[in-house]
Protein backbone atom coordinates (compact mmCIF):
# COMPACT_ATOMS: atom_id res chain seq x y z
CA UNK A 1 0.00 0.00 0.00
CA UNK A 2 1.53 3.46 -1.07
CA UNK A 3 2.22 6.40 0.88
CA UNK A 4 -0.55 8.13 -0.41
CA UNK A 5 -3.35 5.56 0.05
CA UNK A 6 -2.09 5.59 4.14
CA UNK A 7 -1.91 9.38 4.10
CA UNK A 8 -5.59 8.96 2.18
CA UNK A 9 -7.12 7.31 4.82
CA UNK A 10 -5.63 8.74 7.98
CA UNK A 11 -7.07 11.73 5.94
CA UNK A 12 -10.02 10.62 5.59
CA UNK A 13 -10.25 9.64 9.26
CA UNK A 14 -9.79 12.94 10.76
CA UNK A 15 -11.87 14.51 9.16
CA UNK A 16 -14.96 12.97 10.45
CA UNK A 17 -13.09 12.50 13.93
CA UNK A 18 -15.57 14.85 15.19
CA UNK A 19 -19.09 14.55 13.89
CA UNK A 20 -21.85 16.65 15.60
CA UNK A 21 -24.94 15.18 16.98
CA UNK A 22 -27.89 14.79 14.91
CA UNK A 23 -31.30 14.04 16.84
CA UNK A 24 -34.66 12.77 16.06
CA UNK A 25 -33.17 11.50 12.58
CA UNK A 26 -35.42 7.61 12.91
CA UNK A 27 -38.47 9.37 14.01
CA UNK A 28 -38.02 12.11 11.19
CA UNK A 29 -37.66 8.76 8.50
CA UNK A 30 -40.66 7.22 9.76
CA UNK A 31 -42.96 10.35 9.04
CA UNK A 32 -41.41 11.31 6.12
CA UNK A 33 -41.69 7.05 4.86
CA UNK A 34 -45.48 7.52 5.98
CA UNK A 35 -45.73 10.55 3.79
CA UNK A 36 -43.54 8.55 0.89
CA UNK A 37 -46.38 6.15 1.00
CA UNK A 38 -49.42 8.05 1.40
CA UNK A 39 -47.86 10.47 -1.79
CA UNK A 40 -47.13 7.10 -3.59
CA UNK A 41 -43.21 7.21 -2.99
CA UNK A 42 -43.05 10.75 -3.28
CA UNK A 43 -39.54 11.77 -2.70
CA UNK A 44 -38.13 8.68 -4.78
CA UNK A 45 -40.39 9.77 -7.54
CA UNK A 46 -39.55 13.40 -7.29
CA UNK A 47 -35.93 12.53 -8.34
CA UNK A 48 -37.35 11.16 -11.19
CA UNK A 49 -39.53 14.22 -11.34
CA UNK A 50 -36.68 16.72 -11.63
CA UNK A 51 -35.18 14.41 -14.68
CA UNK A 52 -38.57 14.14 -16.61
CA UNK A 53 -39.78 17.75 -15.32
CA UNK A 54 -36.12 18.74 -17.76
CA UNK A 55 -37.71 17.19 -20.68
CA UNK A 56 -39.42 19.63 -22.26
CA UNK A 57 -41.30 22.71 -21.65
CA UNK A 58 -41.22 26.06 -23.35
CA UNK A 59 -38.90 28.72 -22.06
CA UNK A 60 -38.67 27.26 -18.32
CA UNK A 61 -35.85 24.85 -16.96
CA UNK A 62 -35.90 23.24 -13.64
CA UNK A 63 -32.93 21.68 -10.99
CA UNK A 64 -33.00 19.50 -8.35
CA UNK A 65 -34.92 18.75 -6.08
CA UNK A 66 -37.89 20.12 -4.16
CA UNK A 67 -36.79 22.81 -2.43
CA UNK A 68 -35.99 21.28 1.26
CA UNK A 69 -36.71 24.42 3.07
CA UNK A 70 -40.12 24.35 2.20
CA UNK A 71 -40.50 20.64 2.58
CA UNK A 72 -40.42 19.89 6.94
CA UNK A 73 -42.30 16.89 7.14
CA UNK A 74 -45.31 17.85 8.73
CA UNK A 75 -47.19 16.31 11.84
CA UNK A 76 -50.17 14.46 12.38
CA UNK A 77 -52.12 17.79 12.44
CA UNK A 78 -50.58 18.42 8.85
CA UNK A 79 -53.60 20.41 6.56
CA UNK A 80 -54.99 17.99 4.04
CA UNK A 81 -57.62 20.60 3.07
CA UNK A 82 -57.51 22.14 -0.44
CA UNK A 83 -54.69 24.10 -1.15
CA UNK A 84 -56.30 27.60 -1.89
CA UNK A 85 -55.91 29.67 -5.05
CA UNK A 86 -52.96 32.68 -5.19
CA UNK A 87 -53.69 35.92 -6.63
CA UNK A 88 -51.20 37.40 -8.45
CA UNK A 89 -49.55 34.49 -9.63
CA UNK A 90 -47.33 35.58 -12.91
CA UNK A 91 -47.63 32.10 -14.06
CA UNK A 92 -49.18 28.64 -13.51
CA UNK A 93 -47.25 26.61 -10.29
CA UNK A 94 -47.57 23.15 -9.75
CA UNK A 95 -47.57 22.27 -6.40
CA UNK A 96 -47.97 19.31 -3.85
CA UNK A 97 -49.87 19.67 -0.56
CA UNK A 98 -48.97 17.73 2.33
CA UNK A 99 -50.95 14.50 1.98
CA UNK A 100 -48.98 14.37 -1.29
CA UNK A 101 -51.54 15.46 -3.91
CA UNK A 102 -50.73 17.61 -6.76
CA UNK A 103 -52.19 20.66 -7.30
CA UNK A 104 -52.18 23.41 -10.43
CA UNK A 105 -52.57 27.22 -8.83
CA UNK A 106 -52.75 29.56 -12.17
CA UNK A 107 -52.28 32.97 -12.63
CA UNK A 108 -56.14 33.49 -13.09
CA UNK A 109 -56.25 32.74 -9.57
CA UNK A 110 -57.84 29.17 -9.53
CA UNK A 111 -56.58 26.09 -7.79
CA UNK A 112 -57.07 22.20 -9.65
CA UNK A 113 -56.75 19.25 -7.70
CA UNK A 114 -54.65 16.89 -9.43
CA UNK A 115 -55.39 13.70 -6.48
CA UNK A 116 -51.79 12.48 -7.50
CA UNK A 117 -48.23 13.66 -6.56
CA UNK A 118 -47.48 15.13 -10.48
CA UNK A 119 -43.71 15.72 -11.89
CA UNK A 120 -44.05 19.06 -14.52
CA UNK A 121 -47.14 19.91 -15.95
CA UNK A 122 -47.66 22.64 -19.26
CA UNK A 123 -50.76 24.70 -19.95
CA UNK A 124 -52.15 23.98 -23.55
CA UNK A 125 -55.66 24.48 -25.03
CA UNK A 126 -57.61 21.92 -23.46
CA UNK A 127 -56.21 22.15 -19.97
CA UNK A 128 -53.11 21.32 -18.87
CA UNK A 129 -50.83 18.11 -19.74
CA UNK A 130 -49.47 16.68 -16.20
CA UNK A 131 -46.59 13.70 -15.75
CA UNK A 132 -47.03 11.84 -13.31
CA UNK A 133 -44.27 11.72 -10.13
CA UNK A 134 -43.09 8.66 -11.21
CA UNK A 135 -42.40 10.11 -14.54
CA UNK A 136 -44.68 6.95 -16.26
CA UNK A 137 -47.87 8.18 -17.02
CA UNK A 138 -48.71 11.57 -19.17
CA UNK A 139 -52.43 12.85 -18.44
CA UNK A 140 -54.43 15.50 -20.19
CA UNK A 141 -55.84 17.31 -16.94
CA UNK A 142 -59.36 19.64 -17.37
CA UNK A 143 -59.87 22.26 -15.24
CA UNK A 144 -62.13 20.72 -13.15
CA UNK A 145 -59.39 18.40 -12.35
CA UNK A 146 -60.83 15.64 -14.18
CA UNK A 147 -57.60 13.28 -15.94
CA UNK A 148 -57.38 11.51 -18.82
CA UNK A 149 -54.01 8.96 -19.25
CA UNK A 150 -52.87 9.77 -22.79
CA UNK A 151 -49.51 7.46 -22.54
CA UNK A 152 -48.02 5.25 -20.35
CA UNK A 153 -43.66 4.05 -20.19
CA UNK A 154 -40.48 4.43 -17.89
CA UNK A 155 -40.66 8.43 -19.13
CA UNK A 156 -42.73 10.18 -20.87
CA UNK A 157 -41.81 13.92 -21.95
CA UNK A 158 -43.55 16.80 -23.50
CA UNK A 159 -41.58 19.57 -25.57
CA UNK A 160 -42.95 22.50 -27.57
CA UNK A 161 -42.74 21.93 -31.31
CA UNK A 162 -40.83 23.84 -33.62
CA UNK A 163 -40.73 24.70 -37.20
CA UNK A 164 -39.25 20.80 -38.78
CA UNK A 165 -41.88 19.30 -36.11
CA UNK A 166 -45.16 22.02 -35.44
CA UNK A 167 -47.23 21.23 -32.03
CA UNK A 168 -46.88 19.97 -28.99
CA UNK A 169 -44.33 17.14 -28.82
CA UNK A 170 -44.89 14.11 -26.70
CA UNK A 171 -42.58 10.99 -26.54
CA UNK A 172 -42.33 7.93 -24.59
CA UNK A 173 -40.19 4.92 -23.75
CA UNK A 174 -40.29 1.85 -22.60
CA UNK A 175 -38.20 -1.31 -22.58
CA UNK A 176 -35.87 0.28 -25.27
CA UNK A 177 -38.71 1.48 -27.18
CA UNK A 178 -39.22 5.43 -28.23
CA UNK A 179 -42.05 7.05 -29.34
CA UNK A 180 -42.46 10.29 -30.81
CA UNK A 181 -46.06 12.03 -32.08
CA UNK A 182 -47.92 15.54 -31.52
CA UNK A 183 -50.42 16.41 -29.12
CA UNK A 184 -53.80 16.96 -31.17
CA UNK A 185 -57.24 17.40 -30.32
CA UNK A 186 -57.03 15.41 -27.09
CA UNK A 187 -54.69 12.75 -28.44
CA UNK A 188 -51.31 11.64 -29.61
CA UNK A 189 -51.12 11.57 -33.44
CA UNK A 190 -48.69 10.07 -35.63
CA UNK A 191 -46.41 8.37 -33.71
CA UNK A 192 -43.16 7.14 -35.09
CA UNK A 193 -41.22 4.80 -33.36
CA UNK A 194 -37.49 3.77 -32.60
CA UNK A 195 -36.09 0.75 -31.31
CA UNK A 196 -32.93 -0.20 -29.65
CA UNK A 197 -32.49 3.11 -27.72
CA UNK A 198 -29.63 2.48 -25.68
CA UNK A 199 -26.70 4.50 -25.11
CA UNK A 200 -23.53 2.97 -26.74
CA UNK A 201 -22.54 2.52 -22.78
CA UNK A 202 -25.28 0.38 -22.55
CA UNK A 203 -27.91 3.43 -20.46
CA UNK A 204 -31.09 3.53 -20.89
CA UNK A 205 -32.33 6.76 -22.47
CA UNK A 206 -34.63 8.70 -21.74
CA UNK A 207 -36.44 11.62 -24.39
CA UNK A 208 -35.33 14.84 -23.28
CA UNK A 209 -36.64 17.67 -25.54
CA UNK A 210 -37.22 18.19 -29.54
CA UNK A 211 -34.99 20.21 -30.88
CA UNK A 212 -35.43 21.44 -34.58
CA UNK A 213 -36.00 18.03 -36.27
CA UNK A 214 -33.91 16.01 -33.49
CA UNK A 215 -34.95 14.48 -30.25
CA UNK A 216 -32.53 14.74 -27.62
CA UNK A 217 -32.22 12.08 -25.37
CA UNK A 218 -30.77 11.45 -22.00
CA UNK A 219 -29.93 9.37 -19.52
CA UNK A 220 -27.32 8.78 -16.09
CA UNK A 221 -24.69 6.17 -15.12
CA UNK A 222 -24.10 6.53 -11.64
CA UNK A 223 -26.38 8.47 -9.17
CA UNK A 224 -29.09 9.42 -11.39
CA UNK A 225 -28.08 12.55 -12.90
CA UNK A 226 -28.32 13.98 -16.19
CA UNK A 227 -24.44 13.05 -17.67
CA UNK A 228 -25.53 10.90 -20.80
CA UNK A 229 -26.12 12.34 -23.65
CA UNK A 230 -26.98 11.17 -27.36
CA UNK A 231 -29.75 12.00 -30.06
CA UNK A 232 -32.57 10.65 -32.79
CA UNK A 233 -33.56 12.25 -35.52
CA UNK A 234 -36.62 10.62 -37.04
CA UNK A 235 -36.15 11.70 -40.36
CA UNK A 236 -32.98 9.80 -40.57
CA UNK A 237 -34.78 6.91 -39.91
CA UNK A 238 -33.81 4.31 -36.63
CA UNK A 239 -31.78 5.08 -33.71
CA UNK A 240 -28.10 4.26 -33.54
CA UNK A 241 -26.52 4.83 -30.40
CA UNK A 242 -23.70 7.82 -30.89
CA UNK A 243 -20.19 7.61 -29.01
CA UNK A 244 -17.72 4.55 -28.46
CA UNK A 245 -18.75 3.26 -25.43
CA UNK A 246 -17.85 6.38 -23.73
CA UNK A 247 -20.77 8.64 -22.17
CA UNK A 248 -21.23 11.41 -25.01
CA UNK A 249 -20.58 11.94 -28.21
CA UNK A 250 -16.76 13.86 -29.14
CA UNK A 251 -16.95 17.25 -27.39
CA UNK A 252 -19.86 17.47 -25.14
CA UNK A 253 -20.57 17.19 -21.84
CA UNK A 254 -23.94 18.31 -20.66
CA UNK A 255 -26.85 19.85 -22.55
CA UNK A 256 -28.62 22.96 -20.69
CA UNK A 257 -30.52 24.61 -22.76
CA UNK A 258 -32.28 25.09 -26.18
CA UNK A 259 -32.27 28.26 -28.22
CA UNK A 260 -34.30 28.04 -31.62
CA UNK A 261 -32.98 24.85 -33.12
CA UNK A 262 -29.70 24.93 -31.54
CA UNK A 263 -28.65 22.77 -28.36
CA UNK A 264 -26.29 25.04 -26.21
CA UNK A 265 -24.73 23.41 -23.27
CA UNK A 266 -20.75 22.74 -22.35
CA UNK A 267 -18.02 21.41 -24.82
CA UNK A 268 -15.61 19.21 -22.86
CA UNK A 269 -12.22 19.36 -23.92
CA UNK A 270 -10.87 16.15 -22.42
CA UNK A 271 -12.50 12.68 -20.34
CA UNK A 272 -13.46 13.07 -16.96
CA UNK A 273 -14.12 16.74 -17.51
CA UNK A 274 -16.75 18.43 -15.32
CA UNK A 275 -16.27 21.92 -16.81
CA UNK A 276 -15.94 23.39 -20.25
CA UNK A 277 -16.88 26.34 -22.82
CA UNK A 278 -19.84 27.45 -23.46
CA UNK A 279 -21.06 25.66 -26.76
CA UNK A 280 -23.81 25.54 -29.12
CA UNK A 281 -24.60 21.85 -30.85
CA UNK A 282 -26.54 20.99 -33.80
CA UNK A 283 -28.93 18.36 -32.38
CA UNK A 284 -28.79 16.34 -35.40
CA UNK A 285 -25.40 14.72 -34.45
CA UNK A 286 -24.53 16.62 -31.26
CA UNK A 287 -22.30 18.58 -33.11
CA UNK A 288 -20.63 21.40 -31.58
CA UNK A 289 -21.16 24.43 -33.79
CA UNK A 290 -19.32 27.16 -32.20
CA UNK A 291 -17.98 27.39 -28.46
CA UNK A 292 -17.18 30.47 -26.34
CA UNK A 293 -14.35 29.49 -23.81
CA UNK A 294 -14.25 33.31 -22.03
CA UNK A 295 -17.06 31.63 -20.30
CA UNK A 296 -16.84 28.36 -18.42
CA UNK A 297 -19.89 26.48 -17.53
CA UNK A 298 -19.67 23.31 -15.18
CA UNK A 299 -21.39 21.02 -14.28
CA UNK A 300 -23.32 21.23 -11.10
CA UNK A 301 -22.68 24.93 -11.18
CA UNK A 302 -24.20 25.88 -14.17
CA UNK A 303 -27.74 23.82 -14.54
CA UNK A 304 -29.83 25.45 -17.00
CA UNK A 305 -30.24 27.96 -20.05
CA UNK A 306 -32.90 29.44 -20.61
CA UNK A 307 -33.92 31.75 -23.57
CA UNK A 308 -36.43 34.45 -23.97
CA UNK A 309 -39.37 33.82 -25.82
CA UNK A 310 -37.88 36.32 -28.60
CA UNK A 311 -34.11 34.86 -28.42
CA UNK A 312 -33.03 38.32 -27.01
CA UNK A 313 -32.16 37.27 -23.71
CA UNK A 314 -30.59 33.81 -22.13
CA UNK A 315 -31.51 33.23 -18.29
CA UNK A 316 -28.95 31.10 -16.65
CA UNK A 317 -29.17 29.09 -13.69
CA UNK A 318 -26.38 28.66 -11.93
CA UNK A 319 -25.11 28.28 -8.03
CA UNK A 320 -25.86 31.37 -5.78
CA UNK A 321 -28.50 32.74 -8.43
CA UNK A 322 -29.85 33.79 -11.91
CA UNK A 323 -27.52 35.41 -14.65
CA UNK A 324 -28.80 37.24 -17.73
CA UNK A 325 -26.86 37.00 -21.08
CA UNK A 326 -27.03 39.20 -24.24
CA UNK A 327 -27.18 36.40 -27.09
CA UNK A 328 -25.93 37.88 -29.71
CA UNK A 329 -22.99 39.31 -27.12
CA UNK A 330 -22.25 35.97 -25.64
CA UNK A 331 -20.45 34.50 -27.81
CA UNK A 332 -18.00 37.28 -27.81
CA UNK A 333 -17.63 36.72 -24.05
CA UNK A 334 -19.77 39.57 -22.70
CA UNK A 335 -20.59 39.38 -19.14
CA UNK A 336 -23.67 39.02 -17.79
CA UNK A 337 -26.15 41.99 -18.14
CA UNK A 338 -27.56 41.45 -15.07
CA UNK A 339 -27.34 39.10 -11.93
CA UNK A 340 -29.93 38.34 -9.54
CA UNK A 341 -28.79 36.52 -5.84
CA UNK A 342 -31.95 34.55 -6.03
CA UNK A 343 -31.64 30.84 -5.85
CA UNK A 344 -33.54 29.57 -8.12
CA UNK A 345 -35.19 25.96 -8.40
CA UNK A 346 -36.78 26.81 -11.72
CA UNK A 347 -37.08 29.79 -14.13
CA UNK A 348 -39.52 30.92 -17.04
CA UNK A 349 -40.28 34.21 -19.27
CA UNK A 350 -43.76 35.90 -18.85
CA UNK A 351 -42.75 37.86 -21.51
CA UNK A 352 -39.58 38.73 -23.74
CA UNK A 353 -37.90 41.15 -20.57
CA UNK A 354 -39.77 39.97 -17.68
CA UNK A 355 -38.95 36.41 -16.12
CA UNK A 356 -39.70 34.95 -13.00
CA UNK A 357 -37.99 32.32 -10.32
CA UNK A 358 -39.06 29.74 -8.60
CA UNK A 359 -36.37 29.57 -5.40
CA UNK A 360 -35.97 27.08 -2.87
CA UNK A 361 -38.15 28.84 -0.25
CA UNK A 362 -41.16 28.52 -2.41
CA UNK A 363 -41.27 31.96 -3.48
CA UNK A 364 -42.00 33.26 -6.63
CA UNK A 365 -39.96 36.25 -7.91
CA UNK A 366 -40.37 38.54 -10.37
CA UNK A 367 -37.34 39.50 -12.54
CA UNK A 368 -36.68 42.02 -15.40
CA UNK A 369 -33.75 42.87 -18.01
CA UNK A 370 -34.41 46.19 -17.02
CA UNK A 371 -34.33 46.01 -13.09
CA UNK A 372 -31.19 45.26 -11.05
CA UNK A 373 -33.50 43.72 -8.26
CA UNK A 374 -36.48 41.97 -8.33
CA UNK A 375 -39.68 43.64 -9.15
CA UNK A 376 -42.21 41.50 -6.92
CA UNK A 377 -41.55 38.62 -4.32
CA UNK A 378 -44.78 36.29 -3.77
CA UNK A 379 -44.59 33.16 -1.33
CA UNK A 380 -47.04 30.21 -1.83
CA UNK A 381 -49.34 29.02 0.71
CA UNK A 382 -47.75 27.13 3.62
CA UNK A 383 -47.69 22.96 3.72
CA UNK A 384 -46.91 23.53 0.08
CA UNK A 385 -44.43 21.89 -1.71
CA UNK A 386 -43.54 23.69 -4.73
CA UNK A 387 -42.60 21.74 -7.68
CA UNK A 388 -42.53 23.68 -11.07
CA UNK A 389 -43.81 27.49 -12.94
CA UNK A 390 -46.09 25.39 -15.54
CA UNK A 391 -44.96 26.41 -19.24
CA UNK A 392 -47.66 28.03 -21.73
CA UNK A 393 -48.08 25.88 -24.41
CA UNK A 394 -51.43 27.08 -25.58
CA UNK A 395 -51.46 28.47 -29.25
CA UNK B 1 -36.69 -6.95 21.00
CA UNK B 2 -36.61 -10.33 20.70
CA UNK B 3 -33.47 -11.87 18.15
CA UNK B 4 -33.92 -15.05 15.79
CA UNK B 5 -32.21 -18.03 17.51
CA UNK B 6 -29.81 -18.62 14.87
CA UNK B 7 -28.38 -15.99 11.81
CA UNK B 8 -28.88 -12.52 11.35
CA UNK B 9 -31.19 -10.20 13.28
CA UNK B 10 -34.88 -10.39 11.31
CA UNK B 11 -37.13 -7.25 10.93
CA UNK B 12 -40.30 -7.71 12.82
CA UNK B 13 -41.13 -4.78 15.15
CA UNK B 14 -40.90 -2.20 12.91
CA UNK B 15 -40.70 1.39 14.01
CA UNK B 16 -38.65 0.42 17.61
CA UNK B 17 -36.63 -1.67 15.13
CA UNK B 18 -36.09 0.81 12.88
CA UNK B 19 -35.06 3.56 15.72
CA UNK B 20 -32.50 0.86 17.25
CA UNK B 21 -30.75 0.25 14.01
CA UNK B 22 -30.72 4.29 13.36
CA UNK B 23 -29.43 4.72 16.84
CA UNK B 24 -26.72 2.18 16.24
CA UNK B 25 -25.50 3.21 12.66
CA UNK B 26 -26.28 6.73 12.00
CA UNK B 27 -23.12 7.82 13.38
CA UNK B 28 -21.16 6.08 11.44
CA UNK B 29 -23.37 6.55 8.09
CA UNK B 30 -23.12 10.31 9.03
CA UNK B 31 -19.56 10.08 8.89
CA UNK B 32 -19.49 8.59 5.34
CA UNK B 33 -22.18 10.98 3.95
CA UNK B 34 -19.71 13.79 5.33
CA UNK B 35 -17.09 12.41 3.58
CA UNK B 36 -19.23 12.12 0.20
CA UNK B 37 -20.40 15.42 -0.03
CA UNK B 38 -18.23 17.86 1.92
CA UNK B 39 -20.47 19.71 4.20
CA UNK B 40 -22.48 18.31 7.46
CA UNK B 41 -25.04 19.90 6.76
CA UNK B 42 -25.78 18.21 3.70
CA UNK B 43 -24.74 14.79 4.92
CA UNK B 44 -27.34 15.48 7.44
CA UNK B 45 -29.55 16.03 4.68
CA UNK B 46 -28.03 12.92 2.13
CA UNK B 47 -28.68 10.73 5.44
CA UNK B 48 -31.91 11.62 6.35
CA UNK B 49 -33.00 11.07 2.76
CA UNK B 50 -31.38 7.52 3.25
CA UNK B 51 -32.53 6.70 6.14
CA UNK B 52 -36.13 7.74 5.09
CA UNK B 53 -35.97 5.34 2.01
CA UNK B 54 -34.92 2.77 4.51
CA UNK B 55 -38.05 2.85 5.93
CA UNK B 56 -40.49 2.86 3.20
CA UNK B 57 -38.49 -0.58 2.34
CA UNK B 58 -37.74 -2.09 5.84
CA UNK B 59 -40.05 -4.72 6.09
CA UNK B 60 -38.80 -6.42 2.76
CA UNK B 61 -35.11 -5.84 3.79
CA UNK B 62 -35.69 -9.00 6.24
CA UNK B 63 -32.65 -8.55 8.00
CA UNK B 64 -30.84 -5.61 9.95
CA UNK B 65 -27.41 -6.47 7.76
CA UNK B 66 -29.58 -5.84 4.59
CA UNK B 67 -30.91 -2.84 6.14
CA UNK B 68 -27.09 -1.42 6.42
CA UNK B 69 -25.79 -2.01 3.08
CA UNK B 70 -29.38 -0.84 1.81
CA UNK B 71 -28.65 2.02 3.78
CA UNK B 72 -25.27 2.84 2.28
CA UNK B 73 -26.49 2.71 -1.36
CA UNK B 74 -28.90 4.57 -0.68
CA UNK B 75 -26.64 7.03 0.90
CA UNK B 76 -23.77 7.00 -1.55
CA UNK B 77 -26.06 6.91 -4.69
CA UNK B 78 -27.99 10.21 -3.15
CA UNK B 79 -24.67 11.77 -2.29
CA UNK B 80 -23.68 11.35 -5.76
CA UNK B 81 -26.30 12.12 -7.65
CA UNK B 82 -26.16 14.79 -10.36
CA UNK B 83 -29.23 16.88 -9.30
CA UNK B 84 -28.20 16.84 -5.45
CA UNK B 85 -24.77 18.46 -7.21
CA UNK B 86 -26.47 20.88 -8.77
CA UNK B 87 -29.02 21.14 -5.59
CA UNK B 88 -26.72 22.14 -3.27
CA UNK B 89 -24.25 23.83 -5.69
CA UNK B 90 -21.28 21.93 -5.27
CA UNK B 91 -18.48 21.64 -7.65
CA UNK B 92 -14.97 20.69 -8.18
CA UNK B 93 -13.41 23.77 -6.62
CA UNK B 94 -9.64 24.92 -5.06
CA UNK B 95 -11.72 26.70 -2.31
CA UNK B 96 -13.07 25.10 0.27
CA UNK B 97 -16.17 26.61 2.12
CA UNK B 98 -15.52 26.00 5.16
CA UNK B 99 -12.38 26.52 7.78
CA UNK B 100 -9.40 23.56 7.88
CA UNK B 101 -9.55 21.15 10.94
CA UNK B 102 -7.16 19.93 13.42
CA UNK B 103 -3.65 19.01 12.98
CA UNK B 104 -3.00 18.20 9.54
CA UNK B 105 0.68 18.43 9.11
CA UNK B 106 2.13 15.64 10.99
CA UNK B 107 3.76 13.31 8.25
CA UNK B 108 4.65 14.35 5.24
CA UNK B 109 1.44 15.97 3.92
CA UNK B 110 -0.99 18.62 4.79
CA UNK B 111 -3.88 16.77 5.10
CA UNK B 112 -6.03 19.82 4.69
CA UNK B 113 -4.29 20.51 1.24
CA UNK B 114 -5.38 16.77 0.84
CA UNK B 115 -8.38 16.63 1.41
CA UNK B 116 -9.32 20.02 -0.54
CA UNK B 117 -7.73 18.17 -3.37
CA UNK B 118 -10.24 14.80 -2.66
CA UNK B 119 -13.47 17.40 -2.34
CA UNK B 120 -12.28 18.94 -6.05
CA UNK B 121 -12.97 14.93 -7.51
CA UNK B 122 -15.66 14.50 -9.37
CA UNK B 123 -18.28 12.94 -6.90
CA UNK B 124 -18.00 9.53 -8.04
CA UNK B 125 -14.50 8.95 -8.28
CA UNK B 126 -14.89 10.39 -4.61
CA UNK B 127 -17.72 7.95 -3.77
CA UNK B 128 -14.89 5.35 -4.64
CA UNK B 129 -12.31 6.64 -2.53
CA UNK B 130 -14.23 7.00 0.73
CA UNK B 131 -15.49 3.25 0.21
CA UNK B 132 -12.71 1.89 -0.69
CA UNK B 133 -10.30 4.02 1.86
CA UNK B 134 -12.82 5.30 4.70
CA UNK B 135 -15.01 1.99 4.41
CA UNK B 136 -12.02 -0.10 3.49
CA UNK B 137 -14.79 -2.24 1.44
CA UNK B 138 -13.12 -4.49 -1.59
CA UNK B 139 -13.08 -3.64 -5.13
CA UNK B 140 -16.29 -5.97 -5.52
CA UNK B 141 -18.13 -4.71 -2.20
CA UNK B 142 -17.62 -1.01 -3.63
CA UNK B 143 -19.07 -1.77 -7.05
CA UNK B 144 -22.17 -3.68 -5.42
CA UNK B 145 -22.46 -0.45 -3.38
CA UNK B 146 -22.48 1.51 -6.64
CA UNK B 147 -24.62 -0.80 -8.50
CA UNK B 148 -21.31 -0.89 -11.55
CA UNK B 149 -19.20 -3.01 -12.71
CA UNK B 150 -15.73 -3.98 -10.88
CA UNK B 151 -13.60 -2.66 -13.59
CA UNK B 152 -15.39 1.01 -13.56
CA UNK B 153 -14.59 1.31 -9.44
CA UNK B 154 -10.90 -0.16 -10.63
CA UNK B 155 -10.83 2.93 -13.72
CA UNK B 156 -12.57 5.51 -11.32
CA UNK B 157 -10.33 4.89 -8.29
CA UNK B 158 -6.79 4.85 -10.59
CA UNK B 159 -7.96 8.42 -12.25
CA UNK B 160 -8.61 9.42 -8.98
CA UNK B 161 -5.07 8.10 -7.39
CA UNK B 162 -3.48 9.64 -10.28
CA UNK B 163 -5.72 13.27 -9.93
CA UNK B 164 -4.38 13.38 -6.65
CA UNK B 165 -0.48 12.37 -7.35
CA UNK B 166 -0.93 15.37 -9.89
CA UNK B 167 -2.12 18.05 -7.77
CA UNK B 168 0.01 17.52 -4.61
CA UNK B 169 2.99 17.20 -7.28
CA UNK B 170 1.96 20.57 -8.58
CA UNK B 171 1.64 21.89 -5.32
CA UNK B 172 5.17 20.82 -4.33
CA UNK B 173 4.48 17.40 -2.38
CA UNK B 174 6.44 15.52 -4.74
CA UNK B 175 9.46 17.13 -4.46
CA UNK B 176 9.44 16.62 -0.73
CA UNK B 177 8.43 12.91 -1.32
CA UNK B 178 9.61 10.92 -3.93
CA UNK B 179 8.44 7.87 -3.13
CA UNK B 180 4.43 9.76 -4.21
CA UNK B 181 4.84 8.10 -7.16
CA UNK B 182 2.26 5.09 -7.89
CA UNK B 183 2.99 1.55 -6.02
CA UNK B 184 3.64 -1.63 -7.39
CA UNK B 185 0.92 -4.02 -6.22
CA UNK B 186 -2.51 -4.62 -6.74
CA UNK B 187 -5.69 -2.64 -6.47
CA UNK B 188 -7.52 -5.47 -6.21
CA UNK B 189 -6.68 -6.53 -2.42
CA UNK B 190 -8.90 -5.54 0.08
CA UNK B 191 -7.85 -2.38 1.79
CA UNK B 192 -8.65 -2.79 5.06
CA UNK B 193 -6.58 -1.92 7.90
CA UNK B 194 -6.91 -0.60 11.46
CA UNK B 195 -6.25 2.99 11.10
CA UNK B 196 -10.05 4.02 11.22
CA UNK B 197 -11.45 0.97 13.46
CA UNK B 198 -11.66 2.87 16.39
CA UNK B 199 -13.51 6.04 14.58
CA UNK B 200 -15.42 4.25 12.45
CA UNK B 201 -17.15 1.85 14.66
CA UNK B 202 -18.03 4.16 17.33
CA UNK B 203 -21.91 4.49 17.86
CA UNK B 204 -23.95 7.39 18.07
Amino acid sequence: MGLLEDELRRTLADRVASPPAVEHLADRAIAGAARLRRGRALAASLATAALVALAGGAAVAIVGDPPREHTAIPGPSASVAPVPPVAGLPTDVLVLDAAGRGWILTRDGDSVPLREAAAQAWRVDDGWLVVSADGRRLWLVTGSGSRTTLVEGESVMVSEGTAQRPGIQVAWAAGGVLRLGTFVDGRIDNPVTATGVRAASGVNLRPWRVVGETLVLAGTTIGGGLDVWDYWTPARGEFVPSGTGSANPAGLLAVLGVSGNRALGISANGPGDTSGCLGEFDPDGLVPLRSACTHTFSVGVDVGIVPSPDGRWWAVIRTGGVALYDADSVWTGASPVRTWATAAVAVGWRDGSTLFALDKAGTVVTLSAAAASPLATLPLPPHVWPVLPIPDLRS
Amino acid sequence: MAESRTGPRSLRDGPDEFRQFVAARSAALLRTAYLLVGDWSHAEDVLQTALTRTYVAWRRLGEIEAAEAYTRRVLVTTATSWWRRRWHGERPSEVLPEPAVGDATDGWLDRTELWRHVRSLPARQRAVLVLRFYEDLTEVETARVLGVAVGTVKSHCARALATLRTRLAESGVEAAVPSLAPQAGPLDQPVRGSLQEGVRDGAA
